[in-house]
């Protein structure tokens, strides 16, 4: 197991690069479309093979960075990483990567559960309102849960607003059980 | 000692007087008067020399007789004490028997009290305990009776609302939604 610190201080590295870009979001993507790809169970287990030397493995990752002409400053990180025999960080990196991207660029991640599935008007609506009570950028994830009967459900980070009718019964029932 | 040496020429006539019976000098009257006189004198000389010591001894006997007639006495007088002691003894012993029995049946009396109390007591802290085990299981019955309730009314709820609601109940819910969220 790779320590949280660990991780984090790449994370941080990582992100502070990206959000130099003009367009931090698609770097990232891409960025993680590759780690995905280095991460896939043949590629895994060459770099986390104690008996082929580091120099080969760095060797390789070079020579598959070029090929697919992944910038410098991206292909410097990734061996980094390697050569550092850390490969195993790549596992955990996106989302703290992504969590301090969107932290530099003022963007906060909003996961809004429905009952059905919204309008891009009303998409449109939410995303004013969360930016409003968040006073950051919204990057607004629509799910569509029937479960939930009506009204929403918004996570904002550690912030939860439950407003849905499941949840109303859920709590009149807890409240009626709290009153026995 | 004086006394024999009064009766010695009396007792040496008499024997040269009488020392021969063979000879006839004497007639038979004198002869008889001299063997009576002769008898007369063997009883004096036995009577002389064994008065002293006969009373003496009967002395000795009579004094040692009233010297044990006296101590059976002190002996008896002395048993007779003992005996009255021994009667007192007893008749001591007898009340003390009697007090320590009465102080065992006291004690005895307080004990079966005490452990009578305590049993009680014991059965009283039992029956408590019971009874608060019993109230507690109902109690938790109890709860978990209504517990069950307010799931199946929260399901029936659930339920209720799910077949119930409309596309334009949810839109409304959302948009309530929605104004919470901007206010």
């Amino acid at each position: 197991m790779i320590e949280k610190g660990v991780v984090n201080r790449y994370a941080k590295a990582l992100a502070e690069i990206i959000s130099r870009e003009k367009d931090p979001e698609k770097v990232f993507d891409r960025i993680f479309v590759i780690v995905d790809a280095l991460l896939h169970e043949t590629s895994y287990r060459f770099f986390l093979n104690p008996s082929i030397s580091k120099q080969d493995k760095f060797d390789r990752l070079s020579s598959f960075l070029e090929e697919i002409k992944l910038e410098d400053k991206y292909a410097s990180f990734l061996l980094k990483v390697v050569k550092n025999n850390r490969f195993r960080v790549l596992q955990y990196l996106k989302k703290p990567t992504k969590e301090y991207l969107y932290r530099k660029l003022g963007i906060v991640e909003v996961d809004l559960t429905v009952p059905k599935k919204l309008t891009t008007e009303t998409e449109k609506k939410f995303v004013k309102a969360f930016e409003k009570k968040s006073g950051k950028k919204v990057k607004l994830k629509v799910k569509v849960d029937k479960d939930i009967i009506g009204g929403a459900i918004a996570r904002m980070g550690s912030l939860v607003i439950d407003g849905s009718i499941k949840t109303n019964i859920l709590k009149i029932k807890e409240k009626l059980t709290g009153e026995l | 000692m004086k006394k024999g040496f009064k009766i010695f020429p009396f007792l040496l006539f008499c024997a040269v007087s009488f020392g021969s019976e063979g000879g006839s000098f004497w007639s038979p009257t004198v002869l008889f008067i001299g063997h009576v006189f002769n008898v007369i004198v063997f009883v004096y000389v036995l009577y002389y020399f064994l008065k002293s010591p006969v009373k003496e001894v009967i002395k000795t006997k009579r004094s040692e007789l009233l010297k044990k007639l006296k101590e059976a006495d002190e002996k008896e007088k002395e048993s007779a004490e003992r005996l009255k002691e021994i009667e007192d003894r007893m008749n001591g012993l007898k009340n003390e028997i009697e007090d320590i029995l009465k102080r065992t049946e006291q004690i005895a009396l307080k004990e079966k009290e005490k452990i009578l109390q305590k049993a009680k007591e014991e059965a009283d802290k039992i029956k408590k305990l019971a009874e608060l085990e019993v109230e507690n299981k109902l109690n938790a019955a109890k709860l978990e009776l209504k517990r069950y309730m307010a799931e199946l009314a929260s399901q029936r709820a659930e339920e209720m609302v799910k077949s119930a609601i409309t596309e334009s109940d949810i839109d409304k819910s959302m948009e309530k939604y929605f104004s919470e969220l901007e206010g």
